[in-house]
Protein backbone atom coordinates (compact mmCIF):
# COMPACT_ATOMS: atom_id res chain seq x y z
CA UNK A 1 0.00 0.00 0.00
CA UNK A 2 1.33 3.37 -0.87
CA UNK A 3 0.29 6.03 1.30
CA UNK A 4 0.60 9.37 -0.28
CA UNK A 5 0.61 12.38 2.78
CA UNK A 6 -0.59 15.67 2.87
CA UNK A 7 -1.24 18.19 5.96
CA UNK A 8 -4.26 20.45 6.87
CA UNK A 9 -3.48 24.02 8.87
CA UNK A 10 -6.76 25.76 9.81
CA UNK A 11 -5.89 29.08 11.88
CA UNK A 12 -9.21 28.76 14.29
CA UNK A 13 -10.17 25.44 16.52
CA UNK A 14 -11.39 22.56 14.33
CA UNK A 15 -11.63 23.07 11.14
CA UNK A 16 -8.80 20.95 9.84
CA UNK A 17 -10.57 18.65 12.23
CA UNK A 18 -13.92 19.09 10.16
CA UNK A 19 -11.93 18.86 6.71
CA UNK A 20 -10.25 15.29 7.56
CA UNK A 21 -13.70 13.96 9.13
CA UNK A 22 -15.82 14.69 5.40
CA UNK A 23 -12.87 13.88 3.36
CA UNK A 24 -12.17 10.57 5.41
CA UNK A 25 -15.77 9.95 6.82
CA UNK A 26 -13.91 9.54 10.53
CA UNK A 27 -10.58 10.37 12.21
CA UNK A 28 -8.45 7.54 13.07
CA UNK A 29 -6.43 9.21 15.66
CA UNK A 30 -6.98 12.61 17.52
CA UNK A 31 -4.77 14.31 20.50
CA UNK A 32 -4.25 17.66 21.62
CA UNK A 33 -2.55 18.76 18.69
CA UNK A 34 -2.55 16.58 15.57
CA UNK A 35 -5.57 14.35 14.10
CA UNK A 36 -5.07 11.84 11.37
CA UNK A 37 -7.20 10.60 8.66
CA UNK A 38 -6.95 8.06 6.17
CA UNK A 39 -8.96 7.80 2.38
CA UNK A 40 -8.18 4.91 0.75
CA UNK A 41 -7.83 5.41 -2.98
CA UNK A 42 -7.72 2.25 -4.53
CA UNK A 43 -6.46 -1.21 -3.16
CA UNK A 44 -3.17 -0.12 -3.34
CA UNK A 45 -2.70 3.59 -2.95
CA UNK A 46 -4.23 5.81 0.07
CA UNK A 47 -4.07 9.48 1.05
CA UNK A 48 -3.38 10.02 4.73
CA UNK A 49 -3.86 13.79 6.38
CA UNK A 50 -2.27 15.09 9.04
CA UNK A 51 -5.02 18.04 10.72
CA UNK A 52 -2.61 20.47 12.75
CA UNK A 53 -3.75 23.79 14.56
CA UNK A 54 -1.41 26.94 13.97
CA UNK A 55 -1.44 26.91 17.28
CA UNK A 56 0.38 23.87 17.91
CA UNK A 57 3.00 24.47 15.08
CA UNK A 58 5.66 24.99 16.89
CA UNK A 59 5.73 21.68 18.31
CA UNK A 60 6.49 20.12 14.75
CA UNK A 61 9.98 19.65 12.96
CA UNK A 62 8.92 21.17 9.61
CA UNK A 63 12.26 20.58 8.12
CA UNK A 64 12.86 17.03 8.69
CA UNK A 65 8.76 16.50 7.43
CA UNK A 66 7.70 18.30 4.36
CA UNK A 67 9.99 16.20 2.54
CA UNK A 68 7.56 13.69 2.74
CA UNK A 69 4.33 15.42 2.46
CA UNK A 70 2.68 15.67 -0.81
CA UNK A 71 1.62 18.81 -0.59
CA UNK A 72 -0.40 21.44 2.20
CA UNK A 73 -4.14 22.98 2.45
CA UNK A 74 -4.02 25.92 4.63
CA UNK A 75 -7.37 27.06 6.05
CA UNK A 76 -9.21 30.22 7.41
CA UNK A 77 -11.92 32.31 7.82
CA UNK A 78 -12.70 34.59 4.82
CA UNK A 79 -15.31 36.81 7.27
CA UNK A 80 -12.20 37.39 9.80
CA UNK A 81 -9.42 38.36 8.29
CA UNK A 82 -7.36 38.49 11.36
CA UNK A 83 -7.51 34.33 10.82
CA UNK A 84 -5.06 35.08 7.95
CA UNK A 85 -2.59 35.83 10.55
CA UNK A 86 -1.38 32.58 11.80
CA UNK A 87 -1.08 30.91 8.58
CA UNK A 88 0.79 33.78 6.79
CA UNK A 89 4.45 32.68 8.43
CA UNK A 90 3.91 28.76 7.87
CA UNK A 91 2.61 29.40 4.20
CA UNK A 92 5.71 31.86 3.44
CA UNK A 93 8.12 29.26 5.19
CA UNK A 94 6.52 26.66 3.36
CA UNK A 95 6.82 28.14 0.13
CA UNK A 96 9.91 29.71 0.26
CA UNK A 97 12.37 27.14 1.72
CA UNK A 98 10.58 23.71 0.43
CA UNK A 99 8.70 24.84 -2.90
CA UNK A 100 5.47 23.13 -1.50
CA UNK A 101 2.31 22.33 -3.24
CA UNK A 102 0.24 24.97 -1.50
CA UNK A 103 -3.77 25.33 -1.55
CA UNK A 104 -4.87 28.20 0.36
CA UNK A 105 -8.73 28.06 1.28
CA UNK A 106 -11.15 30.51 2.71
CA UNK A 107 -13.92 28.68 4.66
CA UNK A 108 -17.34 30.23 3.95
CA UNK A 109 -20.72 29.10 5.17
CA UNK A 110 -22.62 29.72 2.67
CA UNK A 111 -21.71 30.01 -1.11
CA UNK A 112 -24.33 32.34 -1.61
CA UNK A 113 -23.25 35.28 0.31
CA UNK A 114 -20.05 35.17 -1.39
CA UNK A 115 -18.97 38.22 -3.31
CA UNK A 116 -17.27 35.82 -5.66
CA UNK A 117 -18.60 34.01 -8.46
CA UNK A 118 -17.68 30.29 -8.43
CA UNK A 119 -17.07 30.46 -11.87
CA UNK A 120 -14.57 32.93 -11.41
CA UNK A 121 -12.41 30.75 -8.99
CA UNK A 122 -13.37 27.14 -9.96
CA UNK A 123 -12.61 24.23 -10.78
CA UNK A 124 -9.06 25.35 -9.49
CA UNK A 125 -8.93 27.99 -7.53
CA UNK A 126 -7.40 31.49 -8.79
CA UNK A 127 -3.71 30.74 -9.37
CA UNK A 128 -0.80 32.57 -6.85
CA UNK A 129 1.91 30.55 -8.31
CA UNK A 130 2.58 27.86 -10.25
CA UNK A 131 2.57 25.71 -7.21
CA UNK A 132 0.03 27.32 -5.32
CA UNK A 133 -3.86 28.18 -5.54
CA UNK A 134 -6.10 30.23 -3.29
CA UNK A 135 -9.77 29.00 -3.51
CA UNK A 136 -13.24 29.18 -0.96
CA UNK A 137 -14.75 26.00 0.33
CA UNK A 138 -17.83 24.94 2.62
CA UNK A 139 -16.09 22.02 4.74
CA UNK A 140 -20.02 20.99 4.99
CA UNK A 141 -19.70 20.84 1.23
CA UNK A 142 -18.04 17.16 0.62
CA UNK A 143 -17.51 18.27 -3.06
CA UNK A 144 -15.87 21.19 -2.92
CA UNK A 145 -13.28 19.43 -0.09
CA UNK A 146 -12.47 16.70 -2.52
CA UNK A 147 -12.25 19.51 -5.43
CA UNK A 148 -9.50 20.78 -3.73
CA UNK A 149 -7.66 17.59 -2.76
CA UNK A 150 -8.02 17.02 -6.85
CA UNK A 151 -6.48 20.33 -7.18
CA UNK A 152 -3.70 19.59 -5.05
CA UNK A 153 -3.04 16.35 -6.59
CA UNK A 154 -3.06 18.72 -10.24
CA UNK A 155 -0.39 20.80 -8.86
CA UNK A 156 1.68 17.74 -7.72
CA UNK A 157 1.43 16.24 -11.03
CA UNK A 158 2.25 19.19 -13.49
CA UNK A 159 5.57 20.17 -11.15
CA UNK A 160 6.31 16.65 -12.30
CA UNK A 161 5.59 17.15 -15.85
CA UNK B 1 -5.58 35.47 -24.37
CA UNK B 2 -4.24 31.78 -23.90
CA UNK B 3 -5.39 29.88 -21.28
CA UNK B 4 -2.22 28.63 -20.48
CA UNK B 5 -1.89 32.20 -18.35
CA UNK B 6 -4.09 29.99 -15.81
CA UNK B 7 -1.27 27.24 -15.08
CA UNK B 8 1.50 28.76 -16.35
CA UNK B 9 2.33 32.27 -15.99
CA UNK B 10 5.37 33.46 -18.44
CA UNK B 11 8.28 34.69 -17.31
CA UNK B 12 7.17 38.56 -17.84
CA UNK B 13 3.91 38.18 -16.34
CA UNK B 14 4.49 35.92 -13.18
CA UNK B 15 5.05 38.02 -9.87
CA UNK B 16 7.42 35.91 -7.60
CA UNK B 17 8.47 38.78 -5.53
CA UNK B 18 5.53 39.12 -3.63
CA UNK B 19 4.89 36.07 -1.08
CA UNK B 20 1.89 33.76 -0.82
CA UNK B 21 0.50 35.28 1.42
CA UNK B 22 1.11 38.68 0.81
CA UNK B 23 -0.62 37.73 -2.25
CA UNK B 24 -3.56 36.11 -0.16
CA UNK B 25 -4.04 39.04 1.61
CA UNK B 26 -4.76 41.31 -1.67
CA UNK B 27 -7.16 38.98 -3.16
CA UNK B 28 -8.93 39.10 0.36
CA UNK B 29 -8.71 43.17 0.40
CA UNK B 30 -9.69 43.24 -3.31
CA UNK B 31 -13.22 40.44 -2.99
CA UNK B 32 -14.41 41.86 -0.14
CA UNK B 33 -13.89 45.76 -1.49
CA UNK B 34 -11.61 47.17 1.24
CA UNK B 35 -8.65 49.60 0.54
CA UNK B 36 -5.03 48.49 -0.18
CA UNK B 37 -3.04 51.68 0.93
CA UNK B 38 -1.71 50.30 3.81
CA UNK B 39 -0.44 47.55 1.50
CA UNK B 40 1.29 50.41 -0.49
CA UNK B 41 2.57 52.12 2.20
CA UNK B 42 4.69 48.94 3.35
CA UNK B 43 5.80 47.61 0.17
CA UNK B 44 8.98 48.95 -1.43
CA UNK B 45 8.88 49.92 -5.04
CA UNK B 46 9.69 46.61 -6.40
CA UNK B 47 7.38 45.17 -4.64
CA UNK B 48 4.50 47.65 -5.77
CA UNK B 49 5.50 46.88 -9.15
CA UNK B 50 5.31 43.57 -8.63
CA UNK B 51 1.56 43.92 -6.42
CA UNK B 52 0.71 45.62 -9.64
CA UNK B 53 1.69 42.76 -12.53
CA UNK B 54 -0.58 40.72 -9.86
CA UNK B 55 -3.49 42.42 -9.64
CA UNK B 56 -3.34 42.47 -13.54
CA UNK B 57 -2.54 38.91 -13.65
CA UNK B 58 -5.40 38.19 -11.77
CA UNK B 59 -7.34 40.97 -13.95
CA UNK B 60 -6.87 38.29 -16.59
CA UNK B 61 -7.36 35.39 -14.58
CA UNK B 62 -11.01 36.34 -13.99
CA UNK B 63 -11.78 37.61 -17.29
CA UNK B 64 -10.97 34.44 -19.10
CA UNK B 65 -12.86 32.34 -16.72
CA UNK B 66 -15.60 34.45 -17.12
CA UNK B 67 -15.47 35.11 -21.36
CA UNK B 68 -13.72 32.60 -22.23
CA UNK B 69 -11.53 33.48 -26.11
CA UNK B 70 -13.45 36.84 -26.38
CA UNK B 71 -12.06 38.30 -23.48
CA UNK B 72 -9.31 40.93 -24.31
CA UNK B 73 -6.96 43.44 -23.22
CA UNK B 74 -9.87 46.19 -24.22
CA UNK B 75 -12.36 44.95 -21.59
CA UNK B 76 -9.67 46.01 -18.73
CA UNK B 77 -8.51 48.92 -20.13
CA UNK B 78 -12.04 50.64 -21.32
CA UNK B 79 -12.77 51.06 -17.33
CA UNK B 80 -9.46 52.23 -16.48
CA UNK B 81 -8.83 56.23 -15.36
CA UNK B 82 -6.05 58.04 -15.53
CA UNK B 83 -3.88 58.46 -12.36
Amino acid sequence: MRIGELTVFSSQNDSHQKFIKNICNKIEIISNDICIGRLPISGQLMLQFYGINMKDVNNYSFDLLSPKVLGYIFLFNWDDKDSIEPIREMIDHLSTNFRSPIIVAAMVNNYDDLSVPKKFYEPEGFLLDSLARFTFCDLNDTSALKKIIASLINIILNRMA
Amino acid sequence: METDILNTPSETQKSNILTLSQKVEILFLLFHGLKINHLLDELDNSHVIDLQKFMWEKTVEIGIKTLGKDFNRDEITKKMTPS
